[in-house]
């Protein structure tokens, strides 16, 4: 083991282009309690690697993802890209990926996959042209004219992947992506997602609920622990690229995946204990 | 259990049917002298008058008076209400400052106010469409606060995450997002216009406008008249409506309620 288990081993290509160090963050209840939902997190990422961030429920990891990309202040630490302090969204270096009901319902496809370009003062010949490229690389262009309310879950968050490919950011902060899908969408979308980041080179941080997508498409994954969130465990997955579906079935995937399970469900049941504890203790907490 | 019994005939043709059975019920009740014809006027003697009423140029000035007035009062309000709704919608510095001596004007019944009209604004139309206009702006501002209320606050960090500007979140964000809201808000601001307007009217009229017509051959127990300008004014609340619904309709088209597809 190094002596820093959150920084990946030195050799690895790609220089490191996203720090947090001693990253916290509180938010004050409307009950007037404080909750520490990030706690001194430490992490270096290397241009183009794919990370994951596992953990239970409700320990911190969208609050974390928000702060490396200037949308959530900090309580203490800094976060810098390229060296330099991240205190505010980067939309020319950073995009985001959420969860869900993250397309525009009254904007057409085309025109919510232009919107990061438009907030830019881009041309519309020009920002319309971007757009379609990429979703042509999402496998969308044909229903660019479509509202996102005839589209099904998977081809949204498609959609919002092309969005954020539009800004050509360095780096890609993807907030449980495929959270809302289905198995099945949910491999195949992952699949897509492991090409399009071979294709383009760009860094992710990836939080997910899933073990298998997390080491099918990650370089590292990251265990967190429960509330308030801290990098517990670093586990790397040397599996060569690009992966492809016989990865899964694979002893080195079932190792990994076995690992990981158990350092999480570890924080799982604490995190569980802590939301009992709230409970007991009558402060609101979700 | 049957099979479900199915209606007929269409929807339109029954409500069609309707109307008119009480037309004639409510002819042959006057006809037939149940009622005083001076005070109740039959459906027939009614679109004569309506015709000729129409025909008549002070009739025609009155209707270009109460519309002036609406239409100023209206439009006032839905100014002034979309306005101060994204204000106290988007400060919560303004709403704690503003709301509640709003809302307090709000709970006031309105008419207590009429005098105080004629006495700053004299028996022109301005007296009816200031009154419309304060009626009008309460419905507008709650309309709009929660219409800003009820936009997901995901969308709102997705377009942080973009790069939006606050006046770009105000224009392709909070804006588009409660169009609907503002839609149906101008709706409720419109009924109570219209209402107001005609109150006004009656109370302080001093233009010759439909309220003043309208009282007129009231006076003069002309009861046909009467129920004609009500029909004319009833006729005008539907078209407006009717116009209405299909803006709604329209502002509202990406929800596609009625589409429902997935691709
Ligand atoms: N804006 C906020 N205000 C107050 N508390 C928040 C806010 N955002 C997150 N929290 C709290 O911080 C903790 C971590 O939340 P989050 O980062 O969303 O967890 P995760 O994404 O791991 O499920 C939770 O207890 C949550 O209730
Ligand atoms: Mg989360």
């Amino acid at each position: 083991m190094p002596e820093d288990p959150t920084r990946s081993p030195a050799g690895r290509p790609g220089s490191e282009i996203l720090t947090a160090s001693g990253v916290s963050v509180s938010f004050q209840t409307a009950a007037g309690a404080r909750i520490d939902a990030v706690d001194a997190v430490d992490l270096g990422i290397h241009e183009g690697e794919f990370v994951s961030i596992i953990g239970p429920s409700g320990c911190g990891k969208s609050t974390l993802l928000r702060a490396f990309g200037g949308l959530t202040r900090l309580s203490s630490g800094t976060v810098t890209l390229d060296g330099e302090r991240v205190v505010r969204p980067q939309p020319d270096k950073i995009a985001f990926v959420f969860q869900d009901y993250t397309l525009f319902p009254w904007r057409t496809v085309l025109a919510n996959t232009v919107m990061g370009l438009q907030f830019r003062g881009v041309g519309r010949r020009e920002r319309e042209e971007t757009a379609r490229h990429f979703l042509q690389l999402v496998g969308l262009d044909w229903c660019a004219g479509s509202f996102p309310a005839e589209l099904s879950g998977g081809m949204q968050q498609r959609v919002a992947i092309a969005r954020a490919l539009t800004m050509n950011p360095s780096v890609l902060l993807m907030d449980e992506p495929f959270g809302a899908l289905d198995e099945q969408t949910r491999t195949l979308l992952g699949s897509e997602l492991a090409r399009i980041v071979e294709e383009t080179g760009k860094t992710v941080v990836f939080v997910t609920h899933s073990l298998a997508e997390a080491v099918f498409l990650s370089d590292r994954v990251l265990v967190m622990s429960a509330r308030p969130g801290q990098i517990k465990d670093v586990v790397e997955v040397p599996a060569q690229r690009p992966r492809d579906e016989s990865f899964l079935t694979s002893e080195v995937f079932d190792r990994l995946r076995r690992r990981i399970f158990s350092s999480l469900i570890e924080e799982v049941h604490r995190q569980a204990a802590v939301n009992e504890e709230y409970r007991r203790a009558g402060t609101s907490d979700s | 259990m049957g099979r479900r019994l199915r209606w007929p005939w269409p929807p339109t043709l029954v409500r069609v049917l309707i109307i008119a059975a009480w037309l004639v019920v409510w002819e042959a009740v006057v006809r037939f002298g149940l009622v005083g014809q001076l005070l109740v006027a039959p459906p027939s003697s009614t679109v004569v008058a309506m015709v000729e009423l129409a025909g008549l140029p002070e009739i025609q000035a009155g209707f270009v008076e109460t519309l002036l007035e609406f239409v100023v009062g209206f439009g006032v309000a839905a100014v002034v209400g979309t306005l101060l709704g994204f204000v106290l919608g988007l400060s919560p510095a303004a709403f704690r400052i503003l709301n509640s001596p709003l809302m307090t004007l709000y709970g006031t019944p309105k008419s207590i106010f009429l005098p105080l009209f004629v006495v700053f604004l004299g028996l022109g139309y301005q007296s009816p469409a200031a009154f419309a206009a304060l009626s009008a702006v309460f419905p507008v501002i709650i309309t709009v606060i929660a219409g800003i209320r009820a936009l997901d606050q995901r969308l709102l960090m997705t377009a942080d995450s973009l790069g939006a500007s606050r006046l770009d979140k105000v224009r392709f964000v909070f804006l588009p997002g409660t169009f609907p809201a503002i839609i149906s808000g101008l709706w409720l601001g419109i009924k109570q216009a219209l209402l107001a307007v005609l109150l006004a009217e009656m109370f302080i009229s001093g233009t010759r406008n439909v309220g003043y017509w309208i009282a007129h051959y009231a006076s003069a127990f002309q009861a046909a008249s009467v129920y004609a300008l009500i029909a004319w004014l009833s006729l005008l609340a539907i078209a407006l409506g009717l116009a209405w619904r299909r803006l709604e309709a329209h502002a509202s088209r990406w929800r596609l309620t009625e589409r429902g597809a997935t691709l």
